[in-house]
């Protein structure tokens, strides 16, 4: 199995089997550009730092065998769900900063089935929770007057019957 | 010690606090200097002034088993035990800690995991030191605790002898103040350790701090990812935390709430601030939805009121997802649909599948309600919807009105440049016209003004170009999508009807046709020295040699298809294609250049479709 290498962007060489980074639909497609001999020089990730990279080469080694998503990308089950494997939910109990450079990075290498894990992982921490405890959560400023809090407070109570 | 810390109360003065690990009781201890107050990131530890002995309530998940003690020889000192939201099985009282213990690389602390004593302090020290540190320090520092670096875990101990400031600013947030309770008291309250260690110490950095980051700072497109995947009770909450929070969230609240029939829930968007009249974005209506149900008059009034509220919407999205269909909001948005003039955007997703006898059809609420349709409704202004996507699934070719009734599509069709269809839940078998199904909608949108066409078809479709064509003959642009299309290899012969579609400058279809025995010959015609050579020279994998096999294939057809179809406007030529050891899909492009005296095609190896 040929390796390849990635070179993050604060200059760290990390070497990959090329099946593994060719989840990234990014890199694949620089490798078929190229004609897929990059084995003597480094692909940058200009976006992305070691500790991240790290994470998604982790997590594409985990998932290397998996089926392609389906092509219809905007099919509502792979859209509104907010199942997370048992693999997946251990992957991302990451502090929130990492886990939001995860998704940046698998949105800019993009990795589609990774950002929805992240995604759902940021959904899933929404779920459920009133808004102080969002704001507490993702440290949101709260910059609504009392005059309309009481009035979405109002608002809402439709919803909640 | 004790002593010392049950003496008299102290004047409030700023807080210092240390942290180190007792090798003498196993059991962390807090040390207090020279302070009545205390807090550990200005919300979760505190204790109040004035006091001679306190408690301390860590607020949530945080910490357990703390002693506190005084480090110094001061005496000023109140006494405090600790109160804790954890569980006790999470830290055993009985631990052993030893002080500069060295933490296993790469420990992980799943959730629900207990968490060793040990890791506890050492996140205290940690986050004690950390003002001191640069953001990018933070991080760093942060990371390899995660990852559980040995270098990191070793320094923590020789930290923890230093302070930190109070803020006190914020000291209400946590007191839990009893005076009568004595020293080195411990109690735990019982309460399920809702989330993982890593969780518990984002905690300890507390709101202010960083590392909890919005998501907000994310783009868009994946803030709405996000944002889809919540109901809407979870996606009100999020929009009523913040007005970016709120406003981020309006294209999907729109979803649900933006076009109901009472101006009680419009009353959502005013409460802040947001004028509807200035609302331009996406809002989708679903003529199913229970509300609707209220009024049975086409053209409710109401309704239609609540409609026309909406004066600058640009995308409008109609939805049936069951049997039921409101003549009510039908008739209002057909009017709706008239009268304005701002709308772009027309998304029709019609479930006409399910079937009830106790509602009438959607063709029979379609007809009344065009009914109310007159020459005077329509708005004097030029109209800008310039594109409509309509997706229906009517695999019972039952009657639904729009593949009938014309006038619903001559209402909206004069300026409709672009059409996105999706027929491929229409049953393949002949229609009410002996045309095949999806024919009549084709027939039913005709237009001469449709220059840009994606289509999607299910695999059963016979002869789809010779039916487009014949509907739509002046297109520039034409998409096609054939589902499942890899699974039933087609004659390339039905190819030949693109011919006929002069205008066409692009062309994006799926490829499905085998190379069979009777293309030989042509592959003969048309460069087949060089296909051989191109084969023979480069030894690569079965796939490679397949998919440049079919590539070849590609180029040749394309050549064969505008030389003797005579395309002279195509300009770019794209073919879908799967192939069976990966399934996955994968894209040959081809630009055509005519320069009146030979037709020059090449592949393109960079990605994208065309404009």
């Amino acid at each position: 199995m040929s390796t390849i290498k990635l070179l993050s962007s604060d200059n760290a060489e990390l070497a990959v089997d090329k099946e593994v980074a060719e989840r990234s639909i990014l890199i694949k497609n620089m490798l078929e550009d190229v004609g897929g001999d990059m084995s003597d020089q480094a692909i940058p990730i200009p976006n992305v730092n070691e500790a991240v990279l790290r994470k998604v080469i982790e997590w594409c080694e985990h998932h290397k065998s998996d089926p392609p998503p389906p092509a219809d990308e905007d099919s509502d089950s792979r859209k509104k769900s907010t199942d997370i494997e048992e693999w997946d939910q251990k992957f991302m109990q990451v502090d929130q900063e990492m886990l939001f450079e995860i998704i940046l990075a698998a949105n800019y290498l993009d990795i589609k089935p990774l950002l929805d894990v992240g995604c759902k992982t940021v959904a899933n921490m929404i779920k459920g929770k009133s808004p102080e405890e969002i704001r507490k959560t993702f440290n949101i400023q709260n910059d609504f007057t009392p005059e309309e809090e009481d009035q979405i407070r109002r608002e809402n109570e439709w919803a909640e019957e | 010690m004790s002593d010392a810390l049950s003496r008299t109360p102290s004047p409030v003065s700023m807080v210092a606090v240390d942290v180190v690990v007792s090798e003498s009781n196993r059991l962390p201890k807090i040390c207090i200097n020279r302070s009545t107050t205390m807090t550990i990131e200005d919300r979760h530890l505190v204790i109040d002034k004035d006091v001679d002995d306190a408690n301390i309530k860590l607020e949530g998940e945080m910490l357990s088993n703390l002693n506190m003690e005084s480090k110094s020889s001061e005496t000023d000192m109140p006494s405090c035990s600790i109160v804790t939201d954890l569980p006790a099985d999470i830290i055993p009282n009985n631990q052993a800690i030893p002080n500069h213990q060295e933490i296993p690389n790469h420990q992980e602390i799943p959730n629900h995991q207990e968490i060793p004593g040990h890791q506890q302090i050492q996140t205290i020290a940690f986050r004690e030191n950390e003002e001191s540190q640069s953001d990018t320090e933070k991080i760093l520092d942060e990371s390899n605790y995660i990852e559980g670096s040995n270098e990191k875990k070793e320094e923590q101990p020789a930290r923890a002898t230093g302070a930190i400031d109070a803020q006190p600013n914020n000291l209400n947030d946590s007191i839990v103040a009893n005076t009568q309770e004595s020293p080195f008291s411990r109690t735990h309250r019982q309460r399920p350790l809702s989330d993982s260690a890593i969780y518990v110490r984002r905690r300890l950095r507390g709101p202010t701090q960083s590392g909890r980051r919005s998501p907000l700072s994310l783009p868009n497109e994946i803030m709405q990812n996000i944002l889809e995947r919540l109901s809407h009770l979870d996606l009100q909450g999020f929009a009523s935390t913040s007005r970016s929070s709120y406003i981020v969230s309006l294209p999907i609240l729109a979803r649900y709430a933006t076009l109901p029939v009472n101006a009680h829930r419009l009353g959502f968007h005013e409460a802040l601030g947001t004028n509807i009249d200035d609302y331009i974005r996406t809002a989708i209506v679903d003529i199913s939805d229970e509300v609707y149900r209220v009024s049975n008059f086409p053209g409710d009034t109401q309704t239609r009121q609540t409609l026309h509220r909406f004066k600058n919407l640009e995308h409008l999205v109609i939805r049936k997802t069951s049997q039921f269909a409101s003549d009510a909001i039908l008739g209002s948005l057909i009017l709706y649909l008239v009268e304005q003039s701002t709308l772009q955007e027309l998304t029709l997703e019609l479930d006409c599948n399910l079937k009830d006898k106790s509602v009438r059809t959607l063709g029979y609420k379609l007809r009344n309600a065009l009914l109310g349709v007159h020459n005077g409704a329509f708005h004097e202004n030029p109209r800008k919807l310039t594109k409509i996507n309509f997706t229906i699934k009517n695999r019972n070719n039952s009657y639904d009105g729009l593949s009938q009734e014309n006038d619903f599509w001559r209402i909206l069709m004069p300026s409709v440049k672009s059409l996105e269809v999706n027929l491929q839940d229409i049953a393949s078998a002949n229609g009410h016209f002996g045309t095949p199904g999806f024919a009549n909608y084709l027939d039913a949108m005709k237009s001469l003004n449709v220059t840009s066409l994606e289509i999607t078809f299910n695999n059963a479709i016979n002869r789809p170009y010779f039916q487009i064509v014949t509907y739509f003959p002046n297109l520039r642009r034409l998409k096609t999508r054939i589902a499942g299309y890899h699974s039933k290899p087609r004659s390339i012969a039905e190819l030949a009807a693109i011919g006929r579609m002069r205008a066409l400058i692009h062309l994006d279809l799926p490829w499905a046709y085998e190379i069979d025995s009777h293309d030989n010959g042509l592959l003969g015609m048309y460069g087949k020295a060089k296909e051989r050579a191109m084969e023979v020279v480069q030894a690569k994998s079965v796939l490679e040699s397949k998919q440049e096999k079919i590539r070849t294939y590609m180029m040749k057809q394309t050549r064969i298809l505008v030389n003797m179809n005579a395309l002279v406007n195509l300009r770019g030529v794209i073919w879908r294609y799967m192939l069976e050891p990966d399934g996955n899909e994968k894209m040959a492009r081809f630009t055509v250049c005519n320069n009146n005296y030979e037709i020059d095609i090449t592949e393109m190896k960079n990605r994208g479709g065309f404009n």
